[in-house]
């Protein structure tokens, strides 16, 4: 079993994607704000993936330099701050090549459309990364 | 989409302008700029063949051309106010300033000399001549044609400039500012569109994978079989509260309010079974009758739809029996001595915190404490919901009291009996 944080307001709608990943026995935690997320940082920086969309609603958090991809603002903040290594798989329906560059710079494992995403599609991603990461071993 | 309104947009404010011009006899330039991009300033052929002279000697020569649109650009960007400016080379222009949304917008133009400040011109135009080293022969032609300049008396002012380009630039904003709504609405569509359509590609893969394993039908299929009927209903929503609100127009006639309200509660009544919650009806009749209501019936129907739904859906079914109910009461209530109907749904479920009693009926928005299987909306229903009901003069509002093992939320609508006669 492996644990995977999924920062998504849309999750409601496509909660289905991680379905297969679900049937594997992993569990998923499900948050949907800036502030939600805000308020779980412990289990973020403790995961072994983190699923997130670059656009997200702030919720209860007050953000500086408020910008319109908050996804990608807050890994920054994760990433450069608080020492955050564990693997990112950005899904979003932004589609952008700057915005792309700007995630691979800050390490994300992998960036899916979820126009064109399925749940088998994501479930293979995260299966080849816990695999390049054998550091990332299965939880019991 | 974007380029089609642009272009629409473009038309648009050349018609304008070219309207402004008409009205104004002189030459004049439209200037938008958007937050964050570089402004453009629009003038016609029509409003170039209204330049002065003085203006069409200058943009003989590319360089003068050149620096004559960088000092407009100039003089529009940094314009926040209406009022006279005078150019890099002499002559007054009028600016009038408007602010829609990201967009800001300055009308310019009126090329032409003040009385009675003919020497504030020339200065101008002198320092414009030293600067550039114009030779003796070209600086004399050019202050010829300053002097013959078109000259404007400052009393009238307001009504050969002030008036008429104010008038137009009212008018272009209104049109900036409705195409702003329009642009928002088709975003909001596009984007609840994407989102479900997404959902439903991904569930549709999923039961397919499921099908395609040998085996039995397993659970979980029925359940994403399920899902998919849910997405599908979600999307339906997206469709009549966002697209058809918005396309059809409303056509108010007298209707018994009874047969809408009942038609809403039927079309939900399976799903609430399904939670084993139960939908209890009690409308008060009038002389043995429904009482008759001025409506836009399509409107008010689908507005009904949604209270109805948004109880239903927000319902626990986890609760004693007393409290699986969905209660929809009618009476008649005069309200500041105008005759109407109120008509109330209650539900046990979700709650809603009391700061958040007018932000629930903003468009997109989903109440904090929805969760999960509680949170399947578009967070549309209700702002529909109230645009309806304010387009029928009426009231909608929304209580929440903390009942312990759930929350007892009542939203109460009233109808007047009559429309305004401007409405019908």
């Amino acid at each position: 079993m492996r644990h995977i944080v999924w920062l998504d307001d849309d999750y409601d709608t496509i909660g289905s994607l991680v379905r297969l990943l679900q049937r594997d026995g992993h569990r998923v935690l499900r948050l949907r704000t800036v502030g939600e997320a805000l308020d779980h940082v412990t289990d973020i920086l403790s995961c072994d993936l983190l699923i997130l969309d670059v656009l997200l609603p702030p919720g209860k958090a007050v953000m500086e330099n408020d910008d319109h991809y908050r996804g990608r603002t807050l890994l920054r903040t994760f990433r450069e701050e608080w020492g955050f290594n564990r693997p990112v798989i950005v899904c979003s329906i932004v589609a952008k090549k700057e915005l792309d560059a700007e995630l691979e710079a800050l390490g994300v494992a992998s960036i899916l459309r979820k126009t064109e995403t399925t749940a088998s599609r994501l479930k293979r991603e995260a299966d080849r990364i816990w695999r390049e990461r054998a550091e990332i071993p299965e939880r019991t | 989409m974007s380029n089609v309104l642009n272009n629409e947009e473009r038309q648009f404010r050349e018609a304008c302008l070219d309207l402004a011009v008409e009205f104004t006899g002189m030459g004049l330039g439209v200037y938008v700029e958007k937050t964050g991009e570089p402004g453009e300033l629009t003038i016609t052929p029509n409003s170039r063949s209204r330049f002065e002279g003085f203006c069409k000697y200058m943009h003989n020569d590319p360089h003068r051309k050149a620096l004559c649109e960088a000092d407009h650009n100039c003089r529009a960007n940094t314009a926040s106010d209406e009022g006279l400016q005078l150019c890099h080379a002499g002559l007054y222009n009028y600016t009038v300033c408007y602010q829609v949304g990201s967009r800001k917008v300055v009308l310019i133009g009126g090329q032409t000399c003040i009385e009675g400040q003919e020497a504030e011109s020339e200065a101008r135009f002198n320092e414009f001549a030293d600067g550039e080293n114009l030779p003796a022969d070209e600086r004399a032609e050019l202050l010829r044609r300053l002097r013959q300049s078109k000259k404007i008396r400052r009393r009238d002012l307001h009504h050969r400039l002030k008036r008429p380009l104010r008038n137009i630039g009212n008018w272009y904003a209104r049109y900036l500012e409705m195409r702003r709504n329009f642009e928002e609405t088709i975003t909001n569509v596009a984007h609840d569109f994407q989102i479900h359509v997404t959902a439903l590609r991904v569930d549709a893969d999923l039961l397919c994978s499921d099908l395609e394993a040998p085996g039995p039908i397993r659970r979980e299929m029925r359940e994403e079989a399920r899902d998919l009927f849910n997405k599908i209903d979600r999307l339906r929503d997206v469709v009549e509260n966002h697209l058809l609100g918005y396309l059809e127009a409303p056509r108010f006639e007298y209707r018994t309010i009874g047969p809408i309200v009942h038609g809403a509660i039927e079309a939900y009544r399976s799903q609430a079974a399904e939670k084993g919650v139960r939908i209890e009806v009690d409308l008060e009749l009038v002389g043995n009758r429904s009482p008759e209501i001025e409506m836009a019936e399509s409107y008010l129907g689908r507005a009904m739809h949604n209270l109805v739904q948004n109880a239903v859906k927000y319902s626990y079914h986890g609760l004693a029996d007393r409290d699986r109910v969905v209660r929809v009461t009618g009476r008649v209530e005069p309200r500041h001595s105008v005759v109407g109907y109120q008509i109330s749904f209650e539900n046990f479920g979700i709650g809603i915190d009391d700061d958040e009693r007018e932000l629930i009926f903003q468009r997109g928005y989903q109440g904090r404490r929805t969760r999960d299987e509680y949170r399947p909306g578009s967070g549309n229903g209700l702002y529909f919901a109230r645009e309806v009901i304010y387009l029928h003069q009426g009231q909608i509002s929304v209580q929440s009291w903390d009942k312990g093992s759930a929350f007892l939320t009542r939203f109460d609508v009233w109808l007047p009996y009559e429309q305004p006669k401007e409405q019908r």
